[in-house]
């Protein structure tokens, strides 16, 4: 009798430790497909992120370039074609050759102006310094708000490829816009500098600062998604702080471009 | 009287016609080289027995820009005296062609007397400065008010170095200053010379753009 209880218990606890195994088999399985499976996902959103930041440049890319075109367009054409007119009309009678310059020159104003903001041309000959210099002292001459500018890092910015300086400018523009159509300010500072393996550029002004909602919203969507697609980081001035400010960090251009 | 060699740098052929019978037009000046960009009207020069005396330059144009035409020309052909004529009016631009050497900066849409009238006057003096160039030249930020030369050093000008400076922002040429001053035609190169050194510029458009810069020149 002896014996058979324990043979019972030994095919009992056989079973119960063979159950276990099985489940325990069963379970690691499961687990184990599920975190494929959600490694699959991550890498697939991964990809899918990784896809629209390169469409998103793609765009951007296509937009500066159509710009660009436009606005060499407009300038070489347009522009080189009325100054020639404005030359050939020089030599027919005054008091109708007034008229048709006076004429001429309100064109190759509007001409000049559209083909700026279509493509800036001091970024394009000189880069992204100058082109922020001249920003400055467009708002600066107009005497509503002051705009002061700290350049540690002159010779690294102009270093950056084009595309980059363009964004930058771009979101630049954007900022002053804002400032000067919203907040109320008196003054803007804008500063270049360096920390470490990184161009560090703030912007900040004394207005009203910018309501949270908007902080959270897509009020900025067009400033942000240039800094993402430059590659760069960026941090907005604490809550509460008076003005607003930005700071953005991108890293330095390679040697090897 | 000497005629006036120029050079013309424009790619737009409407427009570099157009100047080259402007050109013939006018009485003493000469049209030695016409090019349709940069790169060609260096060649030009190099196979030049004697240079031209101006060269007109536009800014915008294919593979080698005004900007990279101008360094050129100061660094090779410094006798040569570079005006700008462009469609560009951003005081940066202005500003940086003229720091860079140029003697003029004139926009495409001047008048023809304005156009004659800067040439003769770079011809005599080495320099123009119309009202678009004086205001660019001012309001362009300048680091500091104390006097500084290129290196960043403070230098001090004698009251006769100043004298013969304002008088060659006036545009007088050295044996006019000297008939002024009372002095000879030597002392006054003597004076320019080291108003060159002081300053550290290259020549008299660099001395009026410090003038202008300091507050020695009031239009």
């Amino acid at each position: 009798m002896q014996q058979l209880t324990d043979n019972i218990y030994v095919v009992v606890i056989l079973a119960m430790v063979g159950t276990f195994l099985i489940v325990s088999i069963l379970l690691y399985l499961h687990a184990y497909n599920r975190n494929r499976l959600l490694q699959q996902q991550q890498l697939l959103q991964q990809t899918e992120i990784a896809h629209q930041k390169k469409l998103m440049l793609a765009i951007f890319a296509s937009q500066e370039e159509e710009r660009r075109r436009i606005g060499t367009d407009l300038h070489d054409s347009v522009g080189a074609t009325l100054s020639s007119l404005r030359l050939i009309i020089s030599s027919i009678p005054a008091e109708k050759a007034e008229s048709c310059k006076t004429m001429i020159d309100q064109i190759i104003t509007d001409v000049r102006h559209i083909a700026h903001n279509i493509s800036p041309a001091v970024l394009n000959l000189y880069g992204l310094s100058e082109a922020v210099e001249e920003l400055a002292d467009k708002i600066n001459q107009a005497g509503r708000i002051s705009v002061s500018t700290d350049n540690q890092v002159g010779t690294q910015l102009d270093q950056l490829p084009h595309a980059i300086m363009l964004s930058l400018y771009r979101v630049l523009e954007e900022l002053l816009n804002n400032t000067i159509r919203h907040a109320n300010a008196t003054a803007v500072r804008i500063t270049f500098l360096e920390e470490g393996d990184r161009l560090i550029l703030t912007y900040a002004d004394d207005g009203k600062g910018l309501p949270p909602e908007i902080r959270k919203g897509m009020g900025l969507a067009s400033i942000t998604n240039r800094l993402e697609v430059a590659g760069a980081a960026w941090q907005f001035g604490g809550v509460g702080q008076a003005g607003f400010a930005i700071r953005i960090e991108l890293p330095k251009a390679q040697n090897n471009p | 009287m000497n005629m006036i060699r120029i050079a013309i740098a424009d790619d737009h052929t409407l427009f570099r016609q157009s100047l080259a019978l402007l050109l013939q037009q006018a009485p003493g000046m000469e049209l030695v080289a016409e090019a349709a960009d940069g790169p060609s009207l260096l060649q030009a020069l190099a196979a030049m027995p004697s240079l031209p005396d101006i060269a007109l330059i536009d800014i915008d144009m294919p593979g080698m820009n005004g900007v990279e035409l101008n360094e050129h020309l100061q660094a090779s052909y410094p006798q040569v005296k570079v005006v700008v004529l462009s469609i560009y009016t951003q005081e940066r631009i202005i500003s940086r062609m003229i720091n860079a050497g140029a003697s003029a900066y004139l926009f495409k849409n001047c008048e023809k007397e304005e156009f004659i009238q800067a040439i003769e006057t770079t011809y005599k003096s080495g320099f123009y400065v119309n009202k678009q160039v004086f205001e660019a030249l001012q309001r362009v930020k300048k680091p500091s008010t104390e006097l500084k030369n290129i290196n960043a050093i403070a230098i001090e000008l004698t009251n006769r170095e100043t004298e013969v400076l304002r008088l060659i922002c006036q545009e007088y040429n050295n044996s006019e200053i000297a008939e002024k001053l009372a002095l000879s035609v030597r002392t006054v190169e003597g004076h320019r010379n080291n108003l060159l050194l002081k300053t550290g510029c290259r020549n008299t458009a660099g001395l009026v753009l410090f003038a202008i810069r300091y507050g020695f020149f009031v239009a």
